[in-house]
């Protein structure tokens, strides 16, 4: 492993941490299946490129 | 955890626009990247990622570079592309060299174009003069009408248009399909001149409400961030777009004309955010290091801290952390727009949960079924 790098685990424990923090504050009257594809879409935005908003 | 990551780099420091609140310091180095560089990041991308790599080309001003520069990087690219990813290059101009024919060129090399502009004439000509201190706005206007709606807008949020809502709202709208109002972030020449451009937390707060009013009434297919972005992750469970997200955050990363990587391309004037360099380190090991875990370290800390119990954190992240350092000197603290935000999650949630509030910005968003 290269220097300045933490463990793996460390780095997916934090990521899956803030993903576990990822829930619905409003629900979605939608099927689950058209959830999962609005999910699966671009998985982010960058605030400096307009261009990204195309869902 | 194998992540895909994306790349803002700067193809030039030089502008031939002086805007007040440029991220870059005024007086600054004017490098372009050579295509030795270009070969490398792009090279190294598309090797680490796995399923798309998104490259965006900012400045300086982008445009200052040739068609033959543009070309060889969507050449670049395609000769690179072994594991055949989703590839896709966009290129964020000022505006002032968008001419309809350079814009054609453009895309038929296949980037997607946005540009900036202040939402009216009077603002543009204000914050965004030419290099000499001339007003250019007219020209900026002009091409991006001959565009017809073709390329993305961005405005920022500074103090000169608070009050302006109504105008700048109707000429993003009538300019484009879709828009970006951003919050100002006070960093590089835009520090020096805060005073004058940094809206209070109340200003920001009743600008962007009477921008998402006059959104959320229109009955077009325009596309206004951040309010479509917050909506949807209401609904998702997170924000996707950089400032609002630790994890959006995290897989972009900023290059200068060097290849010297940072943790964002706002930052690549400030060496305490750099992260690696792609002519002395293996992409494989920047990614994921310590320094750049700082980003995640980072939405824990305010967790425990200044946004702990806040039922927002998870959509908002505690804002742009390039920001919050610009601002306050700390990467670690949450956001100058804290209360701005809390505000309008506010208003926006009052509207999800009415039946009919949620129908029309579900619809509005593209989230029906």
């Amino acid at each position: 492993m290269a220097d300045g790098i933490i463990n793996e685990t460390d780095l997916d424990v934090k990521l899956e941490y803030i993903i576990s923090k990822m829930l619905p504050l409003v629900d979605l009257n939608i099927p689950q299946e058209k959830m999962d594809e609005f999910i699966q879409q671009r998985p982010y935005e960058l605030s400096s490129s307009p261009d990204h908003i195309d869902y | 955890m194998e992540l895909d990551v994306t790349l803002v780099a700067q193809a030039t420091e030089n502008c031939n626009l002086g805007c007040d609140y440029c991220y870059l310091a005024k007086k600054r180095q004017k490098r372009d990247m050579n295509l030795d560089v270009a070969e490398v990041l792009i090279k190294s991308f598309l090797e680490h990622n796995n399923q798309f790599a998104h490259f965006t080309w900012a400045g300086g001003e982008p445009l200052l570079r040739s068609n033959n520069f543009w070309r060889e990087i969507i050449n670049i690219g395609k000769s690179y592309n072994k594991k055949d990813l989703e590839l896709s290059h966009s290129i964020q101009t000022n505006g002032l060299l968008l001419t309809k024919t350079r814009h054609k060129e453009l895309t038929d090399m296949g980037f997607k174009i946005g540009s900036s502009f202040d939402g009216c004439l009077e603002l543009q000509d204000l914050n965004r003069k030419s290099k000499k201190g001339k007003d250019v706005g007219i020209s900026v206007l002009e091409n991006i009408t001959s565009l017809e709606g073709d390329a993305g807008l961005i405005s920022v949020l500074t103090k000169n248009m608070v009050g302006n809502e109504e105008n700048v709202y109707k000429n993003l709208r009538n300019l484009s399909q879709k828009a970006r109002v951003n919050f100002f972030v006070p960093s590089g020449k835009g520090l020096e001149n805060s005073d004058e451009l940094l809206p209070s937390k109340e200003e920001a707060y009743l600008s962007m409400k009477k921008f998402y009013e006059l959104w959320k009434d229109d009955e077009s297919d325009f596309i206004l961030n951040p309010f479509s972005s917050m909506i949807r992750g209401l609904f998702l469970g997170w924000v996707k777009t950089c400032d609002f997200s630790s994890y959006a955050c995290y897989r972009i990363l900023g290059a200068n004309p060097v290849g010297e990587l940072f943790l964002c391309s706002r930052s690549a004037n400030m060496l305490d955010t750099m992260i690696g360099d792609i002519k002395k380190t293996d992409l494989q090991d920047t990614i994921g290091s310590e320094k750049h875990q700082v980003i995640l370290d980072r939405f824990s800390k305010l967790e425990e801290g200044e946004c702990e119990g806040c039922d927002y954190l998870p959509y908002c992240s505690g804002g742009c952390p390039i920001e919050a350092l610009s601002y306050s000197g700390n990467f670690m603290s949450k956001t100058y727009y804290c209360e701005t935000r809390k505000g309008l999650f506010d208003i926006i949630l009052e509207d999800l949960n009415t039946e009919n509030g949620r129908n029309r910005l579900q619809e509005k968003v593209g989230m029906l079924e």
